[in-house]
């Protein structure tokens, strides 16, 4: 037994060193089958707003939006993160976090609704935005005073996973009204 | 709803005039009585829906004589389509099959099939008061989209992904997807191998009554959706029965999801970020973890049955929770808990527990407390989950008790559970009975033959 | 080959004329029946409360009871002087290890298929809906951990001196390998690099008999998903059938190796005399 496990000891040693060999803190890719957000525990879809980061004793945490990752930092600080990435939203490349450029918008669709995507580089972001005609451009370093707030309470509607129409006519005081009486309802309802 | 103006004067002339067009293609469509919605009728069999409802005004009611259809179609004025017998709307382009941009429109008794996948949907309104019932939708990406369309009713339908012939499966969608539409009832409807059963996100005041929901990613899953009502639903097979987020006032009640166990995260209901919500009388059953609640609170969970899970309820950060008279029958761990303070936790059934009821009040006075070394261990490192269960581990967790009084705990367990557990019967139980039997025969025979009788 | 069932023949005869059998056989029964009761309004399927006490229950008594048959029975031909006897034949001593772990197995297999058989009778008599997969799924397990536990209860039985030193390490083993093993890992592996924690976890279940056959019926019994995000792959792959045929060759390749260093020991003795 002993002989067995000092044997194993070895072999296992061996191939931890060549596998330490390689770049450190590489990002790794997404499983969707069961990679889910530390944060808020959704699973993370193989898609541009997925982020990861890695601590610098090797673990490695995934994040279904931006603002999961945020929160992350917020909670256990930054000095452990060995490196965090974030994807480009146009061709879902891994990007070092501090080099990403950033476009926020509130109207923007991200899966815990941060409204907040990430370009390679300041290019990109700008040309989403003329395009989008919406959103404002963010560097990494502006991120830090960027109040993370959830989308909870949308009065217009957005356009990102709609492809297929723009009407854009719902009247907003409509909705508004509506909202109120939402609230309303939620009060009486609220005791149970 | 349909009262205003001349609609029902219209009825009888849509139908006539509607017949008069059935004349003129009924020869082109074999009027096939079985037909089913994968059917392989090419588009120039199939009769274009759009020039019909063009044809009818506002307040119409167009029943559609059986037969197959050709979508997309946009329905911009007020209107009832029903179908008679079996009507089947086909669409093969990548718009949706129906798109509603009228409030008060009403869809019944129709089958349609959606051939596109990913973002494309079966239907998708964008009205007010508008009305689903009775349809059966095949899709290959969503099933019903509804954006900024409040007091919807969609009833007894039935969703489901297929793959259009011919075609590699697609990305699947969400079977009835609510995006600030508040006011919905989504009720008895059907849905299964889809991404999520019924997605509702900034929607407010929703009701989700008795859908069924099969084979799913997360049958109900639900973001920012304060005042709604998640009851009487059933989900089973699901990566996540229940998964309810950032909400306040939601009530969670009579569900059963079971059997939510394939996945590594998977649970009969999650609540992440959830405050004075209702969560009372579920059934959690066979599932990897039944109840999971993390940064959660003020909370009622009351009245549920938490059956033969691996791990019957998992607290991460939950505060200021009522857990009371919960049943815990057969999980192999009942209860996992870790920065939990201040729940109260009182009146809970716990099988594993021996009580001691001293004073005859029908609850212990021994208190039952929730040990969290297995959780803390594992949230240093998931590798030891390799652990659970383990004979050691037990041994090794009952002989930690460091800050025992900081451990969630029920106070006065109860001795006994007044409702039954639900009962379910194995297939094949006598098999091992006669086994057993054999088993018991063959190796007594062979002990007496060589051990006892010296030969 | 003849040897070998001689030994084997002998063994079996001299397994159930020990008394030490019949108190194991009778504390099987006791223990696997008295949980069948405890829980008999409970179905006893997949991977739940009952099954997984079965488990705990399986895994302290049969590698105890194991490794006490097999590493007395070996102290004991030292002690009677029966091995000196047999030395002096022309007989090959990986016959005679051979004899010993096949008629060693016979006997121990024989006393797990009457405790299951009575398991599986009175369940039937007393209305326990039992299914068939997780009965079969269980006898399976326990006949595994029986025949891995006795290639160490021979290591142990070759290496003592005595009945007494081999009772010593018996307790000790057992208590390493079921009760003491995630203290000890743990210990361990908390002092170790975050990234060697997994791979060494592994390599060291696969070591452990107990935990490698405790794991696969955990597995097999549909409770995979408990063990989490790192070993899903593994779960998927033992969850299949080619996955059994995985685990029956990891269990071979334990066996085979394991006599093969029993019979260099005892090969090594024989030499010196």
């Amino acid at each position: 037994m002993k002989k067995w496990n000092i044997l194993g000891l070895m072999v296992l040693g061996m191939l931890l060193l060549s596998a330490c060999g390689e770049k450190k803190y590489a990002a790794l890719p997404i499983n969707e089958e069961v990679d889910i957000c530390v944060i808020c525990n959704m699973q993370v879809k193989d898609d541009a707003f997925a982020t990861q980061l890695t601590t610098k004793d090797g673990k490695n945490y995934k994040f279904d939006d931006i603002g999961c990752m945020n929160k992350w930092k917020e909670q256990n600080g930054s000095e452990e993160i060995g490196m965090d990435y974030v994807r480009d939203y146009n061709d879902k490349e891994w990007i070092e976090f501090s080099k990403a450029s950033y476009v926020y918008d509130e109207s923007l669709r991200t899966p815990m609704a941060y409204g907040m995507i990430s370009f390679k580089d300041a290019g990109s972001a700008e040309a989403f935005v003329k395009e989008q005609g919406l959103g404002t451009v963010l560097t990494a370093g502006e991120l830090a005073s960027h109040e993370w707030t959830q989308n909870q309470n949308m009065m217009n509607m957005d356009m990102m996973n709609d492809e297929e129409h723009k009407d854009g006519e719902m009247s907003d005081d409509m909705e508004s009204k509506d909202a109120d009486k939402g609230m309303d309802m939620t009060q009486n309802s609220s005791d149970k | 709803m349909f009262s205003k103006g001349n609609g029902s004067h219209h009825i009888h002339k849509v139908r006539v005039w509607f017949m008069l067009i059935l004349m003129n293609v009924v020869w082109i469509v074999p009027l096939n009585p079985g037909i089913v919605i994968a059917s392989s009728i090419s588009q120039t069999e199939a009769i274009a829906l759009q020039p019909i409802i063009d044809q009818a005004q506002t307040g119409d009611v167009l029943v559609l004589a059986p037969g197959t259809y050709l979508g997309p179609v946009v329905i911009d004025k007020r209107l009832t389509i029903r179908g008679e017998g079996v009507v089947t709307l086909l669409n093969h382009s990548a718009d949706s099959a129906i798109q509603i941009n009228s409030n008060g429109v009403k869809l019944q008794e129709m089958n349609i099939q959606q051939d596109g996948d990913g973002e494309s949907a079966a239907i998708v309104v964008r009205a007010d008061q508008v009305t689903l019932e009775d349809l059966v939708i095949h899709t290959g990406g969503y099933g019903i989209i509804l954006r900024g369309a409040n007091g919807g009713v969609i009833r007894n339908n039935i969703i489901r992904w297929f793959i259009p012939k011919g075609q590699a499966p697609g990305t699947r969608g969400n079977g009835i997807d609510l995006y600030n539409s508040h006011g919905t009832k989504i009720m008895e409807n059907e849905i299964t191998y889809l991404r999520d059963g019924i997605y509702l996100e900034n929607s407010r005041n929703t009701v989700v009554d008795q859908n069924k929901l099969y084979y799913l990613r997360y049958g109900i899953h639900c973001m920012y959706i304060d005042g709604s009502y998640v009851t009487n639903n059933i989900g089973e097979y699901n990566i996540t029965g229940a998964m309810v987020m950032g909400v306040t006032n939601v009530v969670v009640s009579g569900n059963s999801f079971r059997k939510q166990n394939q996945n590594v995260h998977s649970q009969g209901i999650l609540l992440y970020d959830v405050h004075t919500s209702s969560i009372v009388n579920n059934t959690v059953e066979g599932n990897r973890v039944g109840i999971y609640m993390e940064q959660s609170s003020d909370n009622d969970l009351r009245d549920n049955i938490i059956l033969r899970n691996f791990i019957g309820v998992q607290f991460l950060g939950a505060e200021g929770n009522q857990f009371q008279s919960n049943g815990f029958i057969a999980n192999v761990i009942e209860a996992e808990a870790t920065d939990s303070k201040d729940n109260k936790m009182n009146g809970n059934f716990w099988d594993s527990f021996q009580g001691l009821d001293v004073t005859n009040v029908g609850t212990s006075d021994i208190p039952y407390a929730i040990n969290p070394f297995y959780q803390q261990l594992i949230s240093n490192n998931s590798a030891y989950q390799l652990f659970f269960q383990s004979p050691g581990m037990t041994f090794l967790s009952d002989m930690f008790t460091n800050g025992k009084e900081e451990w969630s705990t029920d106070h006065a367990p109860l001795m006994k559970l007044t409702t039954g557990a639900p009962a379910e019967t194995a297939s094949s139980y006598g098999i091992v009975m006669v086994v057993g039997w054999l088993l018991l025969f063959l190796s007594a025979v062979t002990i007496i033959y060589l051990g006892v009788l010296r030969i | 080959m003849t040897d070998m069932m001689q030994v084997a023949r002998r063994e079996i005869k001299m397994g159930f004329r020990n008394p030490w059998a019949y108190s194991f056989l009778a504390l099987f029964c006791t223990f696997s029946l008295s949980l069948l009761v405890i829980n008999s309004q409970n179905i006893v399927q997949g991977y739940s409360a009952i099954t997984g006490s079965m488990l705990s229950l399986i895994l302290y008594l049969l590698p105890l009871m194991t490794l006490f048959l097999g590493s007395f029975s070996l102290t004991s031909e030292k002690e009677e002087g029966s091995w000196q006897l047999l030395s002096t034949y022309p007989m090959g001593t990986m016959s005679f290890i051979l004899g010993k772990y096949v008629g060693l197995s016979a006997v121990l297999l024989i006393i797990v298929a009457f405790g299951y058989g009575l398991m599986g009778f009175i369940s039937g008599l007393i209305g326990i809906n039992f299914d068939a997969t997780t009965y079969f799924l269980f006898l399976v397990f326990s006949a595994g951990l029986v025949l891995l536990f006795l290639t160490i209860a021979l290591f142990i039985g070759s290496l003592s001196r005595n009945r007494w030193q081999a009772l010593t390490i018996s307790v000790s083993v057992w208590f390493f390998l079921v009760i003491g093993w995630p203290t000890f890992l743990i210990a361990i592996l908390g002092i170790l690099p975050y990234l060697w924690i997994k791979p060494l976890l592994v390599v060291l279940t696969i070591m452990n008999p107990a935990e490698l056959v405790r794991l696969f019926v955990v597995i097999k019994l549909g409770g995979g998903s408990v063990l989490g995000p790192e070993y899903y792959q593994w779960v998927e792959w033992i969850g299949r059938p080619a996955g059994s045929w995985l685990f029956i060759g990891v269990c071979l390749s334990w066996i085979i190796a394991s006599i093969l260093a029993v019979y260099w020991i005892w090969e090594r003795g024989r030499s010196r005399g």
